[in-house]
């Protein structure tokens, strides 16, 4: 009896182990690498293992808005109930952001030119995916509307699944971005993708209601753009399963602590620059 | 703040609950509540702390009923604790299980750890320090169809903070116990167990550029062996586990396509007064995790084991080995021996001499044919002489302790170590550290209830120091510790920074223990520096403030 249950346990490892063996892939070495394309170039790519739709909110503000810091509570709170769902970025431009005395300069040409362009004219201001309104930016004054267009933004699904891995050399300052994107329905409009650069836990002043704040937290400060202002075409048929990936490069300032920075990424319709998909990782 | 500590004391008498009968079976359960208050200190490097308290908590409820168990475990990390990873942040259930076993098996079903062999190719565990939990969600099976086997069986998902990692992990181990099996040895004084295991891991495919124009063709399935054997002898023992990996490009390795192997040997001898224990190991590409492009400590599917003693002193534990997964050949040699009493060395109480040594090294790495570096991206990486040792030295460590009663009241322990440390082990580049340290340990029992300790310890660096790293230069420390009425401890420290940054980490604690719950509240300063254990490590950033600490069981 024990003779023969050993054999049969012995048997079944075997199979198992067998089994689990053949879950083992072999590549060989001529096969390592698949031709993938240049710099920025769109090859054919895999699926994209996160599906979640998440929303882009970016917020112009300047270190002498004294209602700017209402607008982080905002922000912060709608990131605690939904997460990474929210990505926020912080933009730093117009009047209300020229820097204090002897404190850094939060302002840079492409934050001027998005405020220039989208019409901002008040701080703070709050755009959800660049949405818009018969042609015209839907640009949230009021803190407390910000909750309720997240909501609304979130129900609307982009039909992409987007996912991004970030590679840096903290050495040379150079890194690059992976960028993975799956139609996970089919998607007729033109689009561009847009990289950019953030930072958190900058310390600097800010005014306040109580006066002004000489330790200030900043976060999500936008710093740079890695494509252009407007962002890179996706070149894609857009049908629905299409899977596509391109390799971003960029060079980081070294005033930027890039332990502290996060690549953020969203795909606008190329027409209209609403935003219906983004994505953020750390840059290192 | 005083709010605070009434509400923490209160609750030290409130939790006062003993195990509880339900529906016939038993409820059993712990609380862990730790607290920080820090406020920014620029001569340390200790940064503000805009939330003012952070907090980990950790709540293990267990219910057992016969062979049935089920149990959940809440943890809260409000913000977290400094140094612990920001995507803990949040609160809820992180840990799930039901689980029934009798006589043939047990089946759990939800989170589960687990290991196999000596963690070379897998092993899940939960350390709170280290804010590492690596638990399984899934499926583990154990069978023991007869006596002297085991076989396991499992799949499931790593947990990754409050998420899972995209990788899924399975696997198979069997345990057999040659004694048990084979009649004729039944009786015999060698016993011999003889083990295998396999892990597979899955992952989707992903885009990994490779240089210009190309990208990296992944292996989705990625398999690690391992055979061990445990053999014992009167007071000989033999353990030893040889490992392999298949080809498993990650971040790791810098996608290296090379496979990846593991050898541990340890060997023992044992006598009243005498234990010598010898150890090597050799690890090569053995980085095995269940996300590819994952850094950081969360979801390692395997253990490397560590080659170096734990050092419990504070200044000895000051540069710490640090497991290289990418590649690292180390020998140990521990000797404990005790003089027996009444000799000339062993005086009246006898005298115990604590003896060890560590050395580890790099492994051969040359570059492959038609490369001049090593570890490119996309190929085999390197080639590497298995019994060759490498040139650089990671890390070595002599140290010896003589303690020894010097009456019915006192005892005294004196040790020194002899450290060196290459910061390559962290990734940085300098010069290797060489340490001298010296540490005296005093403890007197003034009665039945009171128990002085004292400690004095002294680093001695070759490294001047060094604003970067708040470890370099020398240090001096002293300790004074009073445990009274067998339930209070006061304790007051001070880690001196002298040629060097020229400051003190003083610090100050007091604890208090009721029957299962203890108390301990501890206000200083906290240098930035590593914490490791085993040779996993976590660092800690500097801090400057209150620490509050409560557990409790029922």
């Amino acid at each position: 009896m024990k003779r023969y249950m050993l054999k049969n346990v012995i048997k079944s490892v075997l199979v198992a182990t067998a089994v689990l063996f053949t879950a083992c892939d072999k590549i060989d070495s001529d096969d390592y690498l698949i031709y993938s394309g240049s710099n920025g170039e769109w090859v054919n790519g895999s699926s994209v293992t996160d599906k979640e739709q998440r929303v882009f909110v970016e917020k112009y503000t300047g270190v002498r808005c004294v209602n700017c810091p209402d607008a982080d509570v905002a922000i912060s709170q709608i990131q605690s109930s939904l997460g990474h769902k929210i990505i926020a970025v912080s933009i730093h431009a117009g009047g209300m952001a020229r820097p204090y005395s002897g404190y850094e300069d939060f302002r840079t040409e492409t934050g001027e030119a998005w405020n220039t362009y989208f019409g901002i004219q008040a701080n703070p201001s709050v755009m959800v995916n660049r949405s818009m309104n018969n042609g015209t930016p839907n640009i949230i004054t009021d803190v407390a509307a910000v909750s309720g267009a997240v909501n609304s933004a979130l129900s609307q699904n982009g039909n992409i699944a987007m996912e991004m891995t970030s590679t840096f050399n903290a050495d040379n300052g150079n890194g690059y971005v992976d960028v993975s994107l799956e139609f996970l329905e089919k998607v007729a409009d033109e689009l561009t993708i847009t990289l950019l650069v953030t930072e958190d836990g900058i310390i600097g002043k800010q005014l306040e209601h109580g006066g002004v704040n000489e330790n200030y937290e900043f976060n999500h400060v936008f710093r740079m753009t890695i494509t252009d202002l407007w962002g890179a075409d996706v070149v894609a048929d857009g049908e629905k399963g299409t899977c596509r990936s391109a390799r971003f490069e960029y060079s980081l300032p070294s005033n930027y602590k890039a332990e502290k920075c996060h690549i953020v990424g969203f795909i606008s319709k190329k027409n209209t620059r609403e935003i219906i998909q983004s994505a953020e990782t750390s840059l290192m | 703040m005083k709010k605070l500590l009434i509400m923490l004391v209160a609750s030290v008498f409130t939790v006062q609950l003993q195990a509880q009968s339900l529906g016939g079976g038993q409820v059993t359960g712990n609380f862990q509540i730790d607290a920080q208050l820090s406020r920014q200190d620029s001569a340390i490097g200790a940064e503000d702390v805009p939330q003012k308290l952070l907090s980990n908590v950790f709540a293990n409820l267990l219910y057992t009923n016969g062979g049935f168990s089920a149990g959940v475990r809440f943890e809260s990390y409000l913000d977290p604790l400094l140094g612990f990873n920001a995507q803990y942040k949040g609160a809820g259930i992180a840990n799930k299980f039901m689980s029934y076993q009798n006589d043939m098996f047990e089946i759990t079903a939800g989170n589960f750890y687990d290991q196999y062999g000596s963690g070379l190719i897998f092993r899940s565990y939960e350390d709170r320090n280290l804010g590492l939990d690596n638990a399984m969600m899934g499926v583990n099976v154990k069978v023991r169809p007869m006596d002297g086997i085991i076989i396991k069986s499992m799949v499931g998902k790593q947990r990754y903070y409050w998420d899972y990692g995209k990788g899924l992990v399975r696997g198979i181990d069997g345990e057999f116990s040659i004694n048990s099996l084979i009649k004729r040895f039944e009786e015999s004084k060698t016993r011999v167990t003889l083990g295998a295991g396999f892990i597979s891991k899955y992952e989707e495919d992903q885009t990994i550029l490779a240089g210009d124009n190309y990208k990296l063709n992944l292996p989705l399935n990625v398999g690690a062996g391992s055979f061990r054997m445990d053999l014992a002898h009167g007071n000989w023992g033999l353990q030893a586990e040889y490992a392999i990996k298949s080809q498993d490009p990650n971040v790791l390795n810098n996608y290296i396509y090379k496979g990846g192997n593991a050898l541990f040997v340890s060997a023992s001898y044992s006598q009243k007064g005498l234990g010598i224990n010898l150890q090597a190991k050799r690890i090569d590409n053995m980085g095995f995790k269940s996300e590819r492009s994952a850094t950081g400590e969360m979801l390692y599917i395997n253990y490397i084991p560590a080659m170096s003693k734990q050092h419990t002193y504070a200044l000895m534990a000051l540069y710490p080995a640090i497991t290289q997964v990418n590649g690292e050949m180390g020998v140990q040699a521990d000797v404990t021996y005790s003089i027996k009493k009444g000799t000339l060395l062993g005086g009246k109480y006898g005298t115990g001499i604590k003896m060890n040594f560590s050395q580890i090294m790099s492994i051969d790495k040359q570059p492959l044919e038609g490369y001049t570096t090593i570890g490119e991206t996309g190929t085999d990486g390197y080639t590497s002489n298995f019994f060759k040792v490498g040139d650089e030295l990671y890390y070595q460590d002599f140290n010896i302790e003589i303690s020894k009663k010097l009456s019915k009241a006192a005892k005294l322990a004196v040790t020194y170590a002899y450290i060196a440390f290459n910061p390559i082990m962290e990734n940085e580049h300098g010069d290797i550290h060489y340490n001298n340290v010296f540490v005296a340990d005093y403890t007197h029992k003034l009665n039945s209830k009171n128990v002085l300790r004292g400690e004095l310890q002294w680093l001695k660096s070759n490294i001047a120091y060094f604003d970067e790293d708040k470890r370099s230069g020398d240090w001096l420390m002293a300790l004074v510790e009073w445990n009274f009425t067998s339930a209070f401890f006061l304790s007051v420290s001070d880690q001196y920074n002298y040629n060097g940054s020229e400051e003190h980490y003083y610090n100050v604690s007091v604890g208090y223990t009721h029957n299962t719950t203890r108390l301990q509240v501890g206000y200083g300063k906290q240098r930035k520096g590593l914490l490791c254990i085993g040779g996993v490590c976590r660092e800690v950033p500097a801090s400057n403030g209150l620490t509050i600490s409560l557990t409790s069981s029922f």
